[in-house]
C-alpha cells in the first residue's frame, strides 16, 4: 500500500473520526456523569452543561468499601489468569509439537468450551461449592473462571507455539536439553508476546465477569464488577455514584488494554489464525 | 606461530555420559506431551463438561431446590414446556432474531471499520486502541450506560429521540417493539471493535506481493476488494462468525440490566429464562432443560455456519 | 513499447534512508536492461519506482515522453514479475493469467485466445485448471510470466524471477526468458544479484551500489573495462584478484610493481600517475610460464587446489607481494594478506599440488589499474 493518494487519506480520517465519535461519545458522557450534580443527571431535558463536583467520588468512597471491590477484583483476576496459564500453556504447547492425529481436534475442543452457556455450568457448579464448603469465597469464582480461560489460553498458545518453527527446541536438545529445558529456556521465550496477550484476555473476562460473581460470592468477597450494579440501586437509582464506580470498574482495564494494546491486537490475530 | 590442536582432541570437552533409560526418547517425548496437556483437558472435563452433563441429566427431572425432596422423574416434559409456553417460544425466536442480527451489523460495520485502520500508520494505531475500549468494559456498565442514555426524560438519546415523536413515551427500551432492537445496537456498539479487530488481523494476514500483483494488473480498489481480498478472507470472516455467534447467542449481563426480559417479554432470551428460572426460582430441571436446548441451537447453527461457508471456501479458493 | 527514463530520481524513506540516489538512466524501447548489485543497493526501488509501486521522493520518471510520477499502477501498462510470483492462490492458472485482462474487461472471446496462446508459448497448456498450491516451483514461475506477457504491455519488469529456482532450472529459464525478449521485443528491465543472470541476458547492464549506478554498459565491457574496484570485484566468477602495486615506468614503457615482480601494462594513450595503485587481475587471466626467471612474471605457491572439472582454481600464496581486499570504495578496509590468497584458474589436465612453485604471466591489457583512494579505473 506505498502509494495513496491524499484524498484516500483524508476520506480515511473522516470514517474514522465518525468511528471515535460513536463508539468514545457514550465513554465520555459516563465519565462526565460521574463529576455532574445529581439534579443535573436528572434534568429533563439532559443539561450538557454543569458545575463539576467531586461529590459522588466521595460518596461512592466512603459508603462503599472501594479498596475491598479493587482488592476482590483483583484476586480473582490474577488468581485465575495464573491458574489459567499454569494449565494453558503447557497444554498449548503440548498439542502443537503433538503429532497425534486428533491434536488439532483437541485444540478446537478447547476453543468450542466458549459454547458452553455459562449458566448451564453455573447451577451445578454452585451446588458443588454449596456442598464443599467454598461457596461465597473467591475461590469459587476463580475456579469457574479458569475453566473458560484456561480453554481460551490452550487455544491462544496452541496457534502461537504453532508458528514457531521446531528447530529452536531441536536445536536445544542437541545442545543437552531436556525436553522440559527446551521447553522452558527456547519455546516460552519466544512466545512471550503469545502469553502476555493470553494474560491480558484472561484478566479482562476475569475483571468484568458478572455471572459468575454475583452469584458465587458474598458481600464481603464481592469484586467490582457486581458493585456497579448495587450502586446503581442505592438511594433510588444514583447514576452519579455508578459513574464515579465506574471509573474505578473500567479504567485499569482500559490502561491496561492501552499500554498492552500491542499484545492485544496480536492475540487477537493469532487467535484467529 | 603454532596453534594448539589440543582444543579439537576428542574428549577434551565434557560430555553426557550416556544414561540407561527405561523408554526410547520418542516415547519420552510422546509422555512429556501428553503429561503437559492432561492438567488443562482434566480440568475443563471435571469443572465444564462434568456439570453440563449433570446439567442433561437435572433436565429430566422435575427438580426444584426450595423442595428438593419432591423431586420427580419428567422425562421429557421440561423440553416440551420449552417449546410449548408461550413464553418460552417467544424466548426462543427473541434469541436467534438477537444474534443474527447483532452478529450481521457487526459483521458489516466492523469490516468497514477494519478497512478504514488497515493502512499501517500512527494515528491508525491510537485510533484503534481508543475504538476498542467499549469492548474492554464491563457488560454490566454498558447495560446501565445505555439505560441511562436511553432514558426519555433525562437521557441524551432518550429525550431527543422522544422529542422527535420517535418510540414509546417511556423510550425506545420500554417499548416491546423497540426494545430488543436497542438490545441489538447495544450489543454491537460493544463488540463491533472487537469483530473490527478480528478482520484486521485476517486483513493484516494477507500477503502483500499479491495486492501489488493486482495492482499492477489493472485492478482498481473496488475488483481488488471483489476478486481477491474477500475471497482470501474468508477463513477468517468465518472463524470470527462463529465466534461472535456463539458469545452473542450466550449473552446475559446487558439484557439483564436494561430489561431484565422486558417489556412483556420482548427481550427474553433463553439464557435470561434459563436464568431466571435457575437462580431465581431454583427450578434447576427446567433451567437445565433451556440452557441444554440453547447449547444444542449453538451445535447447529455453528455446524450450518461452518458447512456453508465451508462451501463457498471450496468453491472460491479450491482449499 | 517503451523508452523509461529516470531523470536525477532519489527515494528517501521516512526513516531517512536513501535507497536510491540521484539516478540518471535512460532505457531504450525494446531493450533488455539488467540492473544488479548486492542486496540494499536499490535495485528493486529503483523497478518498483517504475511499476509505480514505491513514489518518487525528487526527480522525474518518465515514461514515453510523460512524466509518470504520479501515474497509478495500472494507468503505468507496465507488467511485473515478482521474486515471489505473487500468484493469485484461489484462481486457477487460467484465471491467474487471465486476470489483467478480465480487470480490463477484455472481452471473454479475447481473453480465451490469448490465454491459450500464451499457455502454449510457455508449455503451460495441460495445468490450465489447476491451482499454484499445486505447481512446482517451475511451473509457478511460467504462470507468472505468462500473467505478463498475456497483457502486451509497455514494458516488463522482473524482479529477482529466477532466484528461488534450483540451479538447473535456472539455467533453462534464463536462456527462455532471453529468448521470449528477443521475440517479442519488449522492453524489459530485469533486477537480479547475479552476475551471471547480468552478463549472459542483457543487453545493458546497471551495476548499482549504495542507491547510485556504478557502471551502466554492455556485459562485455562490463568485463573487459571497469570502471571502479566495485564492479571489477562484482563482475566475474571467480573474483577478480586486487593486489597493492606502484605504477612506473621501464625504460620508457609502462609497467607496475607488485611486491619484488613487474609487470608490463598496455599503452593507454596518457601516462598513468605513477604512484601507489591497486591492480586488478582476473584469475582467468593468467598463464602459466616454464622459465621461472623471465621478466614480467610472477612467482607463486600453490597453497590449494580446487577442481572444478574443467577447470583447477588454485589459490596460491605470493611471498613478497600485498594482496588488498579493498572494500566499498570510501572505505579503505584491508583484511590481513596473510589470510589473503591469489586465485588463478588453470586447465583441469594439469596435475598440480600444495607447495608447487608456478610461473605466471599477464596479458598486458588484462592488467586493471585501479586509483587507490577513489577506487576508478585509470
Amino acid at each position: 500500500m506505498a502509494l495513496v493518494t491524499r484524498r484516500q487519506v483524508a476520506f480515511e480520517r473522516l470514517g474514522l473520526a465518525a468511528y471515535l465519535v460513536v463508539f468514545l461519545a457514550p465513554v465520555a458522557w459516563l465519565v462526565s456523569t460521574a463529576y455532574k450534580p445529581a439534579r443535573d443527571i436528572l434534568s429533563s431535558p439532559p443539561r450538557l452543561w454543569f458545575q463539576p463536583t467531586l461529590d459522588h467520588f466521595v460518596y461512592v468512597l466512603s459508603y462503599m468499601d472501594v479498596g475491598s471491590l479493587l482488592r476482590s477484583s483483583l484476586i480473582i483476576s490474577i488468581g485465575s489468569a495464573v491458574l489459567s496459564l499454569l494449565l494453558g500453556v503447557p497444554a498449548g504447547y503440548a498439542l502443537a509439537r503433538s503429532n497425534w492425529q486428533y491434536a488439532k481436534g483437541v485444540a478446537y475442543f478447547f476453543l468450542l468450551i466458549r459454547m458452553i452457556p455459562a449458566v448451564a455450568a453455573l447451577i451445578p457448579f454452585y451446588m458443588l461449592m454449596r456442598d464443599i464448603g467454598l461457596l461465597g469465597s473467591w475461590w469459587a469464582v476463580i475456579i469457574m473462571n479458569t475453566m473458560f480461560n484456561c480453554a481460551f489460553v490452550t487455544w491462544m498458545m496452541y496457534s502461537y507455539f504453532r508458528a514457531l518453527p521446531r528447530d529452536l527446541e531441536e536445536a536445544a536438545m542437541t545442545d543437552g536439553c531436556t525436553p522440559v529445558g527446551a521447553f522452558i529456556k527456547v519455546s516460552l521465550p519466544a512466545a512471550r508476546s503469545g502469553v502476555i496477550a493470553s494474560i491480558l484476555f484472561c484478566v479482562m473476562f476475569s475483571w468484568n465477569d458478572f455471572l459468575f460473581a454475583s452469584f458465587l460470592t458474598r458481600l464481603d468477597s464481592k469484586p467490582i464488577s457486581v458493585a456497579v450494579l448495587t450502586a446503581y440501586g442505592i438511594n433510588d437509582v444514583s447514576w452519579g455514584a455508578m459513574g464515579a464506580l465506574a471509573h474505578f470498574a473500567t479504567i485499569p482495564i482500559v490502561l491496561m488494554a492501552l499500554f498492552l494494546n500491542r499484545y492485544f491486537v496480536q492475540g487477537a490475530t493469532n487467535g484467529v489464525q | 606461530m603454532t596453534t594448539s590442536t589440543s582444543l579439537w582432541e576428542q574428549g577434551s570437552v565434557e560430555q553426557h555420559k550416556p544414561r540407561r533409560r527405561a523408554l526410547t526418547h520418542r516415547q519420552n517425548q510422546r509422555l512429556f506431551l501428553f503429561l503437559m496437556a492432561i492438567p488443562a483437558l482434566a480440568y475443563v472435563l471435571l469443572i465444564g463438561v462434568w456439570p453440563l452433563l449433570q446439567g442433561v441429566w437435572y433436565s429430566f427431572w422435575d427438580y426444584n431446590l426450595i423442595r428438593p425432596t419432591r423431586t420427580s422423574f419428567a422425562g421429557f416434559d421440561n423440553y416440551i414446556k420449552i417449546f410449548t409456553d408461550r413464553s418460552a417460544q417467544r424466548a426462543v425466536a427473541n434469541t436467534f432474531q438477537f444474534t443474527f442480527f447483532s452478529v450481521g451489523l457487526q459483521l458489516v460495520f466492523g469490516s468497514c471499520l477494519a478497512l478504514l485502520l488497515w493502512r499501517d500508520s500512527r494515528i491508525n494505531r491510537i485510533a484503534l486502541a481508543l475504538v476498542l475500549i467499549p469492548s474492554t468494559m464491563t457488560p454490566i456498565l454498558v447495560g446501565l450506560l445505555f439505560k441511562a442514555l436511553l432514558n426519555a426524560d433525562f437521557g441524551v438519546l432518550g429525550y431527543y429521540l422522544r422529542e422527535m415523536s420517535v418510540g414509546h413515551a417511556g423510550g425506545l427500551l420500554a417499548d416491546p417493539n423497540t426494545a430488543l432492537w436497542m438490545l441489538i445496537l447495544i450489543d454491537c456498539w460493544q463488540w463491533t471493535p472487537m469483530m473490527a479487530l478480528i478482520l484486521l488481523a485476517g486483513l493484516k494476514s494477507l500477503p502483500m506481493d499479491i495486492l501489488e500483483a493486482a495492482r499492477t494488473d489493472g485492478a482498481d480498489a473496488w475488483q481488488r476488494f471483489r476478486m481477491i481480498i474477500l475471497p482470501l478472507m474468508l477463513p477468517s470472516i468465518f472463524l470470527a462468525l462463529i465466534l461472535r455467534m456463539m458469545d452473542a447467542f450466550r449473552v446475559f449481563d446487558t439484557p439483564y440490566v436494561t430489561t431484565a426480559g422486558g417489556p412483556a417479554d420482548s427481550t427474553n432470551t433463553l439464557m435470561l429464562m434459563a436464568g431466571k428460572q435457575g437462580m431465581q426460582f431454583f427450578n434447576v430441571g427446567y433451567a437445565s432443560a433451556i440452557a441444554n436446548v440453547s447449547t444444542i441451537y449453538m451445535v447447529i447453527v455453528a455446524g450450518v455456519l461452518l458447512l456453508v461457508l465451508r462451501g463457498a471456501d471450496i468453491r472460491i479458493n479450491g482449499r | 513499447m517503451a523508452q523509461i527514463v529516470f531523470d536525477k530520481v532519489s527515494k528517501v524513506y521516512d526513516s531517512g534512508h536513501a535507497a536510491v540516489r540521484s539516478l540518471e538512466l535512460e532505457i531504450r524501447d525494446g531493450e533488455f536492461l539488467v540492473l544488479v548489485g548486492p542486496s540494499g543497493c536499490g535495485k528493486t526501488t529503483a523497478l518498483r519506482m517504475i511499476a509505480g509501486l514505491e513514489d518518487v521522493t525528487e526527480g522525474k520518471l518518465v515514461i514515453n515522453g510523460e512524466v509518470a510520477n504520479d501515474l497509478s499502477p495500472r494507468d503505468r501498462n507496465i507488467a511485473m514479475v515478482f521474486q515471489s510470483y505473487a500468484l493469485y492462490p484461489h484462481l486457477s492458472v487460467r484465471d491467474n493469467i487471465a486476470f489483467g485482462l478480465r480487470v480490463r474487461r477484455v472481452p471473454g472471446e479475447d481473453i480465451a485466445k490469448k490465454v491459450a496462446a500464451v499457455a502454449d508459448l510457455l508449455e503451460l497448456t495441460e495445468y490450465l485448471d489447476r491451482k499454484p498450491a499445486k505447481l512446482s516451483g517451475g511451473q509457478r514461475q511460467r504462470v507468472a510470466m505468462g500473467r505478463a506477457l498475456v497483457r502486451s504491455p509497455n514494458a516488463f519488469l522482473m524482479d529477482e524471477p529466477l532466484s528461488n529456482l534450483d540451479a538447473r532450472l535456472r539455467g533453462q529459464m534464463r536462456s527462455e526468458i532471453a529468448k521470449l525478449q528477443r521475440m517479442t521485443a519488449i522492453t524489459t528491465v530485469y533486477v537480479t544479484h547475479d552476475q551471471i543472470e547480468a552478463m549472459t541476458m542483457g543487453d545493458r547492464v546497471a551495476v548499482m551500489n549504495q542507491g547510485k549506478i556504478q557502471q551502466l554498459d554492455t556485459p562485455r565491457q562490463l568485463y573487459d573495462k571497469p570502471a571502479n574496484l566495485f564492479v571489477a570485484s562484482f563482475i566475474g566468477s571467480p573474483p577478480i584478484n586486487f593486489l597493492a602495486g606502484e605504477a612506473g615506468a621501464l625504460d620508457g614503457l609502462p609497467v607496475v610493481r607488485i611486491g619484488d615482480f613487474t609487470l608490463p601494462l598496455r599503452d593507454r594513450g596518457a601516462a598513468l600517475p605513477a604512484g601507489k595503485c591497486i591492480v586488478g587481475i582476473r584469475p582467468e587471466a593468467f598463464q602459466l610460464e616454464a622459465d621461472g626467471s623471465a621478466p614480467g612474471t610472477i612467482r607463486a605457491v600453490v597453497d590449494l587446489v580446487e577442481d572444478l572439472g574443467a577447470n583447477l582454481l588454485i589459490h596460491m600464496e605470493v611471498p613478497s607481494a600485498e594482496l588488498v581486499q579493498p572494500g566499498v570504495v570510501g572505505h579503505d578496509e584491508r583484511v590481513d594478506s596473510t589470510k589473503l590468497r591469489l586465485r588463478v584458474t588453470v586447465d583441469g589436465y594439469l596435475k598440480l599440488s600444495r607447495g608447487d612453485t608456478l610461473t605466471l604471466s599477464v596479458n598486458p591489457s588484462a592488467v586493471h589499474i585501479f586509483d587507490p583512494v577513489t577506487g576508478v579505473a585509470l
